[in-house]
């Protein structure tokens, strides 16, 4: 068989690792007080292929399912029970510098201030500090703080400490950045404009986001791909594509499209026995 | 009804100072009342309890003698080169246990049974090894802190929110750059306050470490009035101890506020 030339492009193309590749990853916690285990993610695999754009994956389920945990398995944070984690080809063997995760608990240090916080993540990769500085600045200006780079934590709202660590996170240019429920400590309002300030940075930036929330309305507003989760211990039971073509406004919630996408998601949710907003 | 007398209520400031100041100013008062009246004739006798008047005579008369006000600088620079080894070996000491589980198994307790016994029990010890000049001084004041500095060193550390260390951990930090990088600026205030508590007890120890073989120093000063039954120095000299470990403790808490309040 002849290959043509735009055939061997596209076998190159394909011969990119995935970014993110889990293989019947099984996770047990031991709770309870005998310590018996209890199964958090239950045989899960899934690719997230090398796209040249980047993409902001969306990891749905209810809360408590083992999504979380999947992501910290990804980081590194935690390793699997059984099965295998690859992340940019490479086995996953514990956490570096490959992918950060920004979480939902305010993790700004008290002790730099929003500027020296951002520039933290470059002075772990060595960066020199005029270099850290201007990233830094540069960074802390997308996120919309770039007029508060000397305020401390204490003198900035939740929200803002949030944008802070996402700049932080961001700032190192990872391939990888994780997101963990970020925006599940603050209230509705905050919330939408913290989504909002995601989904333009993340146009600019377009590396791979992954992103868990139990949130629906939030998970179709910003992903290009949502991975729906069962109830505990996870299991993957839908893989979404989301058509809404970017720049996503924040007025897309009314859409019909987009309420008929989030009802069907509702019920397979609830379909699981397990309720979600 | 104020909120100063409701149970975890707040006071603002003035209040709270001016009520600390109110109850000294009680106290001056009574015990100006029940020492009233020439040194005969009076309801307590003053070698118990001198008035307020013939402390104020004993300062004088110690300053004319020239004790005053140099044992207080001696004493006080003993008090500085203690702390200032004290925190030479037991905050970076602290650091490591803290950091490294291995080190905290194997020194904790050392520590914990060192920390009870009290240095007057090394008195001995410490004058065969180091002699009767200055250093037995500061060791005796060293060997007193030394344990309680190592260990609220190592809490402090242990202390830092797992939050912080996780996220080091996550970009990939090395051991260093988490040890220099978040245990140790998100450890300081609390080091802060072990020094601030070392300082204290070292007031507490400057009395015993000069009475026994001093030949200056307040501690010196107050045990040769002791052996003299002049009760107006000896008070005289407790409350200056009193005052300066209470001024000092206030300096160091300023800084505290100042440079380290996270």
């Amino acid at each position: 068989m002849t290959q043509s030339a735009t055939d061997v492009q596209v076998s190159s193309a394909e011969a990119r690792p995935p970014v993110i590749e889990l293989q019947g990853v099984c996770k047990a916690f031991p709770t309870g007080r005998n310590g018996t285990p209890q199964l958090a993610v239950d045989n899960v695999s899934l690719t997230i292929p090398d796209a040249a754009e980047g993409e902001f994956v969306v990891l749905l389920g209810p809360s408590g399912c083992g999504k979380s945990t999947i992501l910290q398995m990804v980081s590194g944070m935690l390793a699997p029970d059984k099965g295998e984690i690859r992340a940019l080809g490479k086995t996953v063997h514990g956490p570096d510098a490959q992918s950060a995760t920004v979480p939902q608990a305010y993790t700004c240090f008290p002790w730099l201030t929003a500027l020296g916080n951002v520039e933290f993540g470059l002075s772990v990769l060595g960066k020199p500090a005029g270099e850290r500085r201007k990233i830094a600045q540069e960074y802390l200006k997308k996120v919309g703080l770039g007029d508060r780079e000397d305020a401390y934590p204490r003198e900035l709202s939740g929200g803002m400490q949030q944008r802070v660590a996402i700049a932080r996170t961001l700032a190192m240019r990872l391939s990888i950045v994780l997101m963990d429920e970020p925006f599940g400590a603050l209230d509705a309002q905050t919330r939408a404009e913290m989504q909002m300030m995601l989904t333009s940075l993340w146009t600019e930036e377009k590396n791979l986001i992954v992103f868990v929330t139990h949130d629906i309305s939030e998970a179709v507003l910003l992903a290009d791909r949502i991975l729906v989760f069962s109830a505990r211990p996870a299991k993957i039971i839908q893989d979404v594509r989301v058509p809404f073509p970017r720049p996503r406004a924040q007025t897309l919630v009314y859409d019909s499209q987009f309420v008929q996408l989030s009802q069907a998601l509702l019920n397979l949710l609830k379909s699981e026995g397990h309720d979600a907003r | 009804m104020h909120q100063a007398f409701t149970v975890r209520g707040k006071i603002e400031p003035r209040l709270d100072a001016m009520l600390g100041l109110g109850a000294i100013a009680l106290v001056l008062i009574v015990w100006v009342c029940i020492t009233l009246g020439p040194p005969d004739h009076r309801m307590i006798p003053p070698v118990f309890l001198p008035a307020p008047r013939d402390i104020l005579d004993g300062v004088q008369d110690l300053v004319k003698a020239g004790q005053l006000p140099g044992s207080i600088w001696i004493s006080v620079w003993r008090i500085v080169q203690g702390l200032f080894f004290t925190i030479l070996v037991g905050v970076p000491l602290g650091i490591l246990m803290g950091s490294y589980p291995f080190l905290d198994s194997a020194l904790r307790k050392f520590l914990d049974g060192g920390k009870s016994v009290p240095p007057t029990a090394f008195v001995g010890l410490i004058i065969l090894w180091f002699g009767i000049e200055e250093r037995s001084k500061v060791v005796f004041l060293f060997l007193g802190a030394i344990f309680y500095m190592t260990l609220m060193t190592k809490n402090a550390i242990q202390n830092v929110r797992d939050d912080y260390v996780n996220v080091a951990v996550d970009l990939g930090a090395s051991n260093w750059q988490i040890i220099q990088g978040v245990l140790l600026p998100g450890a300081l205030p609390q080091i802060w306050d072990a020094i601030i508590v070392c300082n204290g007890l070292m007031w507490t120890y400057i009395v015993l470490a000069e009475w026994v073989n001093a030949q200056s120093g307040l501690g010196y000063m107050i045990s040769i009035a002791s052996r003299l039954s002049r009760s107006d120095e000896v008070y005289a000299g407790i409350i200056l101890i009193a005052l300066i470990s209470a001024l000092t403790d206030w300096m160091l808490r300023a800084v505290r506020k100042r440079f380290f309040n996270w």
